[in-house]
């Protein structure tokens, strides 16, 4: 551990360690889900971490998706501290993986015109990027078609992407190559970033956003098998050539009809620690994905007990909160369909074996 | 310039249906009727007057868009409304098919020449992505259309070839990068043909366009580009072709589209402003706010209309009902500086005391006393002239602004003369009054004096406002009426008497005096809800009460302490400004003993310095002093402008 390293980070891993202590507890969780419905949930929400959150909205908030959208802004808010007091050479990175969240939005519009959906339903599925300079997604919006949205874009860094790609969506008429080009360009522009980070740094970031990036190429390649009947070349061109196990032989061997769970489990086996599925049947993708995501969220909070002085720590806890508010905003759709524990739960990162019928009760 | 703002009329026109157009012409022409929005006001059967002249300023308001569209799709400037008087259109229905028309007419060019400038683009990109295989002496067609080759000409982006040779890796092919232009490069696919659909579904994924160039295009690389070439000549003829049309009708049209294009402009603000009358069965209602002095011209131009229209005239009194009429101030000359800079604190009310006048006294005598300097005076009366006579283009629009700095600049050179000091030079004036540097203390007391002075005549003329506008508790009994000017002075006295032996005035008087200001504040809470009868007098219970007089008490006497010692600014300033030049001329000294060229540079220097940051300093606490210290005793502004409906020539260009 160098001195550089450690006065560059220390700052920063300070506020990190005081943000770690207010992530919601397996016990809050099991509390949480043990609410009988939504307006209770989000009563015992406030008297957590999120109350801020919760009390920035100035209506009363009685949707699942208005809920998400303001405990989203929790991690605007963490994003923007610890961009803040970041080392200047790790901002960029951060910045980077911070713009996950507008590519989303960016996705979210686009389909939104393309659907004639109404503004107002719209903007409460956006993540709040709240002061941060984002696109003018409202303007966007209002054009009425994707391409005079895309105009809006010129001079952005997804100009050239989406030029590219309107071609196609003319064509095809579907925003698939629109979203696949602005996926496979964020994600390419975010690994530049961790190749530009001194040598321990990129270390680190490459396991935590190449697992990320591990599992965004197996969803997408099985996606692709199972439900567009994509060649193999298509699948690899559709892939990102970069990760952090899983290379093009592994996406060759899903096209070839290969089981992505056992494959995952021959490079991962500590997914097995965490479930055991038949990958190949196509209704048990998101639990797959679910899996995986618990084992990069165990990584996560392994990380948080390493002493280096590194963006691991950052980063581990950025990812760690999104995965938290993932599982709230699932909490929030299940409260609200009434969902029975046993539906639900399998698709939660935290996991809610504790959870008793006499608990439930208790509470 | 006047003390208080024009004296304005209020009045209501009744003018039968017939005469409406032309009195609202007469209006826009004479422009000196402020018109209020009575439109909620309507006759049964007439509810729909609003809307009618709504429904027609959005008729005129569309064409006028169409027009200025005319316009500019034929390079026309709208230029400057015609001199005399114009026309009003009746109905946009009379005009609405010539416009449409026109706009045919050359939307019809403009389409065609948009058409040929996208054919001769979509050539350019063909002859683009061909130049590259021009020295392949073998025709197209039997490089794309082969038995058993599949091919694709296109572009793709740069980043993607690598990953799109890895995902080929199991069917045969070749990819020729042909030219690489920034992040894209033109490549050419092959394969075998009996892998079309693979290959074509694999080079889409890696976002390949190909370009299908038509069949028709036949022979060599080469030969296919010249014979593109010659088409681009014949689409760029046929677009001159459509440029010459288009000039044809600008030439023939443009004095034409121009005239109308006023027309409609104003005939949509007269429709606008007609939106905002009321209306009777068989007549609408004006009403609105003008000069006293203009009623008269105002009552025999409109009974030249016709002796039907019946004007009810509503002379405005020192009344609070009067308080909504808008506020003209006509200042020319020398004090118009004077009253943007009172404007900018706040625009008088109707019957509120413009302090315009007691700016320009106050204003430049302040500064100068700060920035008491010969040379320094001297330049900024120079600078002053220089704006005032508009000579140089850039500060043309600060030239009101002239009068503010010449009589700044004069106050200095006067205050120059009396503390002795020409370009921060001490020893070269003898100083007809003092040198602030040897007298620091009394420079001090005397500034503090002018202070009270100011002070007091804020108060007075607080007085004088609450007199005006007939607050007679406000006048007695708040601590910016009589109660505090005598508070004030009991404390004054006070001071002095303690301060000067032998004072002739015994301090119990001052005591007793200011006890019973102090009581006259402590009660005008109670007296003003007493006089308007609000009960119950002491508001939310006597001790609350007490305990607010208290802290309000409390605050005045602090107010009065600091706003005096504010005053004390103007002799440290003085002082600053001798201390501030003084420093210059001792680097002056170290750089250069010999008082060679660095010394003079360096004195040079200091009094640029002097002048632009510290000059800008004293420009702010003056203002400061100005509008914290002195204006806010007696002056409350909050009037609003008068802005008269006039459609003269320069309003109706500036209303664009």
């Amino acid at each position: 551990m160098s001195l550089s390293s450690v006065s560059a980070y220390a700052n920063v891993h300070t506020r990190v360690r005081g943000m770690i202590s207010n992530l919601l507890s397996d016990a809050t969780f099991v509390r949480l889900s043990a609410c009988p419905d939504l307006s209770t949930l989000i009563a015992k929400l406030d008297e957590t971490s999120y109350a801020s959150c919760l009390a920035s909205s100035e209506e009363s908030i009685k949707s699942s998706r208005r809920a998400a959208y303001e405990i989203r802004k929790k991690l605007t808010r963490d994003y923007k501290i610890i961009i803040q007091h970041a080392p200047s050479f790790a901002r960029p990175l951060l910045e980077q993986l911070f713009k996950l969240y507008e590519v989303d939005n960016l996705k979210a519009v686009l389909r939104g015109i393309e659907v004639g959906e109404d503004w107002e339903k719209i903007r409460y599925t956006l993540f709040p990027i709240e002061n941060y300079p984002t696109l003018p997604f409202e303007e966007m919006f209002q054009c009425g078609t994707v391409e005079s949205a895309i105009v809006l874009l010129n001079n952005t860094e997804y100009q050239t992407d989406l030029k590219l790609a309107l071609t196609r969506y003319h064509d095809e008429k579907s925003l698939f190559p629109v979203e696949v080009a602005i996926d496979l360009n964020y994600w390419r522009r975010l690994w530049d970033q961790i190749n530009s980070l001194p040598q321990q740094d990129q270390k680190i970031a490459r396991k935590l956003i190449g697992m990320m990036v591990d599992k965004n190429n197996l969803t997408w390649a099985a996606r692709y098998r199972a439900f567009h009947h994509f060649s193999e070349s298509e699948i690899i061109n559709y892939t990102l050539p970069f990760g952090y196990k899983v290379d093009d032989s592994i996406i060759r061997a899903i096209a070839a009809d290969r089981d992505p769970f056992q494959l995952v489990a021959e490079i991962y086996p500590a997914i097995l620690k965490e479930g055991s599925l038949d990958g190949k049947s196509t209704s048990k993708w998101q639990l797959n994905e679910t899996i995986f995501t618990r084992m990069i969220y165990s990584t996560c909070r392994n990380a948080f007990s390493d002493g280096s002085f590194t963006i691991g720590l950052p980063l581990a806890y950025l990812l760690v909160l999104e995965m938290e508010i993932q599982d709230l905003t699932l909490l929030f759709e299940a409260k609200s369909l009434e969902m029975p524990v046993d539906q639900y739960a399998p698709y939660l990162i935290h996991k809610l074996q504790n959870l008793t019928k006499n608990q439930s009760k208790d509470y | 310039m006047k003390w208080y703002p024009e004296r304005m009329t209020e009045v209501e026109i009744e003018v039968p249906n017939q005469f409406a157009r032309k009195v609202t012409e007469l209006l826009a022409d004479e422009g000196f009727l402020q018109l209020e929005d009575i439109s909620y006001l309507h006759a049964k059967g007439s509810d729909t007057h609003g809307s009618n002249w709504q429904v027609k300023a959005n008729q005129f308001a569309n064409l006028e868009k169409q027009l200025l569209e005319t316009l500019r799709s034929l390079n026309i400037d709208p230029g400057q409304s015609p001199d005399g008087h114009i026309k009003m259109i009746s109905e946009p229905e009379d005009i609405q098919p010539f416009v449409n028309q026109l706009e045919e007419e050359i939307q019809t060019r403009s389409k065609d020449l948009v058409a040929a400038q996208q054919e001769i683009n979509l050539r350019n990109t063909y002859i683009r992505l061909l130049t590259p295989l021009s020295d392949v002496n073998i025709p197209f067609e039997r490089i794309r259309n082969r038995r058993y080759i599949y091919s694709v000409l296109g572009t793709m982006p740069s980043d993607k070839i690598d990953r799109f040779e890895t995902s080929m890796a199991n069917i045969p092919f070749v990819l020729l990068e042909l030219k690489k232009e920034g992040d894209q490069a033109i490549v050419l696919l092959l394969g075998s043909r009996q892998n079309k659909d693979y290959l074509h579904r694999a080079a889409r994924s890696a976002y390949l366009v190909g370009v299908d160039l038509p069949d028709s295009y036949r022979g060599t690389p080469a030969e296919i580009i010249a014979v593109l070439n010659t088409e681009i000549e014949a689409l760029k003829s046929r677009m001159d072709s459509s440029s010459h049309e288009i000039e044809k009708i600008r030439d023939s049209r443009s004095h034409n589209l121009r005239e109308i294009y006023w027309q409609v402009r104003y005939s949509r603000l007269l429709s606008e402003s007609m939106m905002r009358f009321g209306k009777l069965e068989h007549s609408y209602l004006v009403a609105g706010w003008l000069p006293s002095n203009k009623l008269e011209k105002l009552s025999s131009d409109l009974q030249a209309i016709s002796t039907s229209i019946i004007i009810d005239v509503k002379e405005s009194g020192k009344d609070s009902e009067t308080i909504n009429a808008p506020i003209l101030i006509e200042t020319k000359g020398f004090a118009q500086g004077f009253q943007k800079l009172v404007t900018t604190y706040g625009m008088p009310s109707y019957n509120e005391l413009n302090p315009t006048l007691l700016l320009l006294l106050t204003f430049p005598l302040i500064f100068g006393a700060m920035f008491g300097d010969v040379g320094h005076g001297l330049v900024l009366t120079i600078a002053g002239l220089i704006l005032m006579l508009k000579k140089v283009k850039k500060l043309e629009s600060l030239a009101s602004f002239g009068p503010v700095v010449l009589l700044c600049g004069i106050s200095s050179i006067v205050f120059g003369f009396l503390f002795g000091s020409i370009f921060g030079i001490e020893d070269l004036l003898p100083a007809v009054w003092m040198h602030p540097m040897h007298n620091i203390m009394s420079l001090l007391l005397i500034t503090a004096g002018f202070g009270a002075i100011l002070l007091s005549l804020a108060n007075i003329l607080a007085l004088v406002n609450d007199f005006h506008q007939r607050h007679w508790v406000h006048f007695f009994f708040n601590s910016k009426g009589l109660a505090g000017l005598l508070l004030y002075w009991s404390l004054l006295g006070l001071i002095l008497s303690l301060s000067i032996k032998n004072f002739p005035v015994d301090q119990l008087v001052f005591i007793a005096v200011a006890i019973v200001s102090i009581l006259m504040i402590f009660l005008s809470g109670f007296f003003e809800r007493y006089f308007e009868k609000k009960k119950p007098y002491f508001e939310g219970g006597f001790l609350l009460y007490f305990i607010q007089s208290f802290f309000e008490l409390f605050e005045t006497l602090i107010g009065y302490l600091s706003n005096s010692l504010s005053y004390v600014r103007i002799g440290a300033f003085a002082v600053a400004h001798a201390g501030l030049s003084s420093v210059f001329f001792i680097l002056a000294n170290i750089v250069d003993p010999s008082k060679g060229v660095g010394y003079w540079l360096i004195v040079a220097f200091g009094n640029i310095f002097v002048i632009g940051f510290e000059g800008m300093i004293v420009s702010i606490q003056t203002l400061r002093l100005e509008y914290y210290e002195f204006f806010s005793k007696f002056f409350s502004g909050g009037g609003r402008r008068y802005q008269p409906f006039r459609l003269a020539k320069s309003n109706l260009e500036g209303a664009k």
